[in-house]
């Protein structure tokens, strides 16, 4: 097979909520080894449809599976462990658990599952974040754009299925931002890690492999390999016409 | 602001809920105790009924000094947890005052409420107290019926549970009102906060003169010197923790293995001012329970001593069992050759006496008196008082060599025995007894069932030996001593029954104060949720944290209580009271036990709330 297969798919996905409906029939394939952009204006559903995807929110209808196992269908703490060994996530902040060190950070799902971390995976994790001379701080010792990528770490260490990243850069200024683009995007180059990423950053957009678009809990647009320009012509086009 | 002030309180409503539930239990105990100390005053004063009102109103004193600590701990978790709300209040033009008094009528509004709620409570309190002190030593002292509720217990409960709440909100107030405006921009982590020099100096002045109260009152054998030493130790304690409570909770969590319990025990660790707070309140009421279990087995230890070292199975006494009629009544020699003649007994001693000068001065046949008593000389011997020589008990208190005046002789000291609760006479030999004065004439008859004899023959058979003679009393040791000691443990147990109701109560303040910070860390438990933590191991964490804080509070209230039951044990043995000291380690370990299981008690709601944390809430940012 040439064409890759699905790492996540959403099958006629709806979420809603008493006065608004989130995610409204959504249906989306997220390709494996590609970073997949979500875009939308504020309250689109972006983070809904990530944390649905996820597994972290339930739908109301609908299916969504990572790989082939159907998530609707899993009870509390079989998605629990599907979420430590078969997702890894990136939040916009307060990643990182505070009393414990970066490279705790890091391997915690691992111990959480009880497993021994696999030395030599968990140093090139490490190395490639470029925190080797990091790992004994305190989460409250490092820069927000450290934070970042010890929660990157921590999120490639299990070597999940897919990660997602709900707007990872949205508490960081554009330099530290940049590096934890570069670096989720070194991931899936280096890595083959599957990376679905939320943004309102064109700029992070164009990072991307392809830039799925939001409005009002649809899809409305799919671009591959999106350019910032274009990006931003498409999040501009649709106020431009109302 | 009154407006504001009850808005926030509903908008805060469970944590204005714990701290009120946790004044409430401290307003119920004091009532519960006020009310039967009522009870008893309605009585009039027998000696029981005085003993049980002082037990009651100590008791009652040690619940408001802990409900307070618990009170004073969650009042100023809730504030700083508010930092953020009333920056945001400052920010939108509240001035200090306002932001204070806000602060303020806060902890007097969940302060009645809970003054309400405990005195509604306190009557159950008040059964059940009744019920332990009816069903021990105390039975029949009190009168029967209802407790009462008086004045001034409703004004106590009002002042119990308003006072700490007010001034415990002062200083969180205060400080709230110095939050600045920029609190509310900034994400604010309740800061470790270095301690002041100015508190380490106080800690460790009130460490130094809790301490030496120790050897002091054993030194004077003042008792009463332990109660403000003890007082000034918990004081430096709660001033002096959170420099040792964080790395105690982790040496104690340290045989944990795995991530579960390394967090856990991290958890513990993480603000040691806060560990330290809420293991002091539980300290108080384990200091008090070792403290209590230490002097009581102590006093029973040397009292099973004497019991162990006494075989006269039936005493005979000329002159009933009233001591001072005793010594004033000489036993009929004939009534001595009867009983020596019984089949049924192995050994009959007779201790001849004279009384002169105000002194009491007794002989017995060395050999014979040894197989009745177990003497126990510590030094010299009974068989080598010569004449001139006297030998004394330990309770005497005069040591070999120091002499004792008899009319216008002098006797020396030869020998020192161990008092037994039975026998403590000056012993000199027989040929003296004549010589210091008087007439000697057989006081009483120690006497020993024969091996193989049923005891209740030989009861029958002494009792009819004895009954031509008017006066004289047959003493069955074994029941006396079987009696004796079932009172004591009665005693004992309403004694720890109290004692433990502090401790509770301090077990209370460790749940608040966990479901007061697992609230706080909602976002960390969404997180750990979110990279796959299992409601189980969630769970687990925080009853690991909760058995963490029990138990630092568990070693140092038995650290504390230990050394003041020492001294206190110390001190008795000098007095009247039998004492040993002994370390009740079976007790010692069931408390370690008891508070781990309690402590996971403890963190049950808490651990549960834990675990019902929505992981998207959590996550989400604000
Ligand atoms: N717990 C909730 N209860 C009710 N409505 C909700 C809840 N969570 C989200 N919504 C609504 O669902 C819609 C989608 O929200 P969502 O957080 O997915 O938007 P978003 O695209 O991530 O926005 P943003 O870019 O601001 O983060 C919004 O209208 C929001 O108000
Ligand atoms: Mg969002």
């Amino acid at each position: 097979m040439s064409e890759p297969v699905a790492a996540v798919r959403a099958v006629g996905v709806s979420k809603r909520y008493p006065t608004v409906t989130a995610l409204d029939d959504v249906s989306v394939e997220i390709d494996t080894g590609r970073m997949t952009a979500v875009l939308g204006p504020s309250g689109s559903g972006k983070s809904t449809l990530l944390h649905c995807l996820a597994g972290l929110d339930t739908v109301d209808s609908g299916a969504v599976y990572i790989g082939d196992v159907n998530l609707c269908g899993l009870d509390e703490r079989r998605l629990t462990r599907l979420r430590r060994d078969r997702i890894g996530f990136v939040f916009q902040s307060f990643n990182l658990v505070p009393t414990l060190t970066a490279a705790e950070n890091v391997v915690l799902p691992l111990r959480l599952a009880g497993r021994s971390p696999e030395r030599a995976w968990v140093a090139r994790v490490i190395d490639a974040v470029g925190l080797a001379d990091r790992l004994g701080h305190r989460p409250a010792e490092l820069s927000g754009g450290q934070q970042q990528r010890v929660a990157v770490a921590r999120a490639l260490v299990a070597r999940p299925a897919v990660v997602f990243a709900d707007e990872p850069t949205g508490n960081l200024d554009s330099l530290a931002g940049a590096g934890v683009l570069a670096l989720l995007r070194r991931c899936v180059d280096e890595f083959g890690q599957t990376v679905v990423m939320v943004t309102h950053d064109p700029i992070a957009a164009g990072h991307a492999d392809r830039a799925l678009f939001l409005r009002d809990g649809r899809v409305v647009d799919d671009l591959p390999s999106p350019g910032v320009e274009q990006v931003l012509e498409r999040l501009r086009a649709p106020r431009a016409a109302a | 602001m009154i407006r504001v002030t009850l808005r926030g309180l509903r908008a805060r409503g469970w944590r204005a809920l714990l701290t009120g539930l946790t004044a409430a239990v401290g307003v119920a105990i004091v009532v519960g105790t006020l009310m039967v100390g009522d009870t008893a005053d309605r009585s009039g004063g027998s000696e029981g009924v005085d003993l049980v009102r002082t037990i009651m109103l100590l008791a009652g004193g040690v619940a408001v000094l802990v409900g307070g600590f618990i009170v004073n701990l969650t009042m100023s978790v809730t504030v700083a947890q508010r930092t953020r709300e009333l920056g945001l209040l400052r920010c939108i033009g509240a001035d200090r005052r306002q932001v204070r008094r806000s602060v303020l009528l806060e902890a007097l509004a969940v302060g009645v409420l809970a003054a309400a709620a405990g005195l509604a409570a306190g009557h159950g309190v008040a059964v059940v107290l009744r019920a332990a002190v009816d069903a021990g030593p105390f039975q029949g002292d009190l009168p029967a019926g209802g407790s009462v509720l008086s004045g001034r217990t409703v004004v106590a409960a009002f002042a119990v549970g308003c006072l700490p709440m007010l001034l415990s909100a002062l200083a969180p107030a205060r400080r709230a009102g110095r939050v600045a405006p920029v609190a509310a921009l900034r994400e604010v982590a309740p800061s470790a906060g270095r301690m002041r020099p100015r508190r380490i100096g106080a800690g460790a002045l009130a460490l130094a003169v809790g301490l030496a109260a120790l050897p002091l009152a054993v030194a004077t054998r003042q008792g009463l010197l332990l109660l403000p030493g003890a007082a000034s130790t918990l004081l430096a304690v709660r001033l002096l923790g959170p420099l040792f409570a964080g790395r105690l909770a982790d040496v104690l969590g340290a045989p944990l293995r795995g991530v579960v319990g390394g967090l856990g025990r991290r958890n513990a660790a993480r603000s040691p001012d806060r560990t330290a707070a809420t293991a002091t309140a539980l300290m108080i009421g384990l200091a008090l329970l070792t403290l209590v279990s230490i002097v009581f087995s102590s006093i029973e230890k040397a009292v099973l001593n004497d019991v162990h070292r006494d075989h006269v199975d039936f005493q005979v006494w000329a002159g009933g069992p009233d001591p001072t009629v005793r010594r004033a009544a000489p036993m009929d020699p004939e009534a001595v050759r009867r009983l020596r003649a019984l089949p049924e007994l192995s050994a009959v001693v007779t201790v001849d006496c004279v009384a002169t000068g105000g002194a009491t001065f007794c002989a017995a046949d060395p050999a014979q008196l040894a197989r009745v008593v177990d003497l126990e000389f510590s030094a010299g011997s009974l068989a080598a008082v010569t004449s001139g020589g006297v030998a004394v008990s330990d309770r005497d208190g005069r040591a070999p060599g120091a002499t004792l005046r008899v009319g216008d002789a002098d006797l020396t000291v030869t020998a020192v025995y161990r008092a037994t609760d039975n026998f403590n006479a000056a012993l000199i030999p027989s040929a003296e007894l004549a010589r210091i004065g008087g007439a000697p004439y057989p006081m009483t008859a120690l006497t020993r069932v024969a091996p193989g004899v049923d005891r209740g023959a030989a009861r029958s058979a002494v009792a009819r030996a004895t009954a031509g003679f008017p006066g004289l009393d047959v003493h069955d040791r074994a029941a006396f001593h079987a009696h004796d000691l079932a009172q004591f443990r009665n005693a004992g147990r309403v004694y720890r029954a109290l004692t433990a109701l502090a401790a509770v109560l301090g077990l209370f303040g460790v749940a608040t104060t966990l479901a007061l910070s697992i609230v706080e860390r909602r976002r960390e438990f969404g997180l750990l949720r979110a990279v796959g933590m299992g409601r189980r191991q969630l769970r687990a964490m925080v009853r690991v944290e909760g058995v963490l804080i029990a138990l630092v509070g568990a070693a140092l209230g038995l650290t504390v209580g230990v050394l003041f039951g020492w001294a206190a044990a110390a001190v008795l043995a000098h007095s009247s009271q039998p004492t040993r000291f002994t370390l009740p380690v079976g007790a010692l370990a069931a408390i370690v036990v008891l508070v781990t299981a309690a402590g996971l008690l403890a963190a049950a709601v808490p651990a549960r709330l834990a675990a019902r944390v929505d992981v998207l809430r959590a996550v989400a940012a604000e």
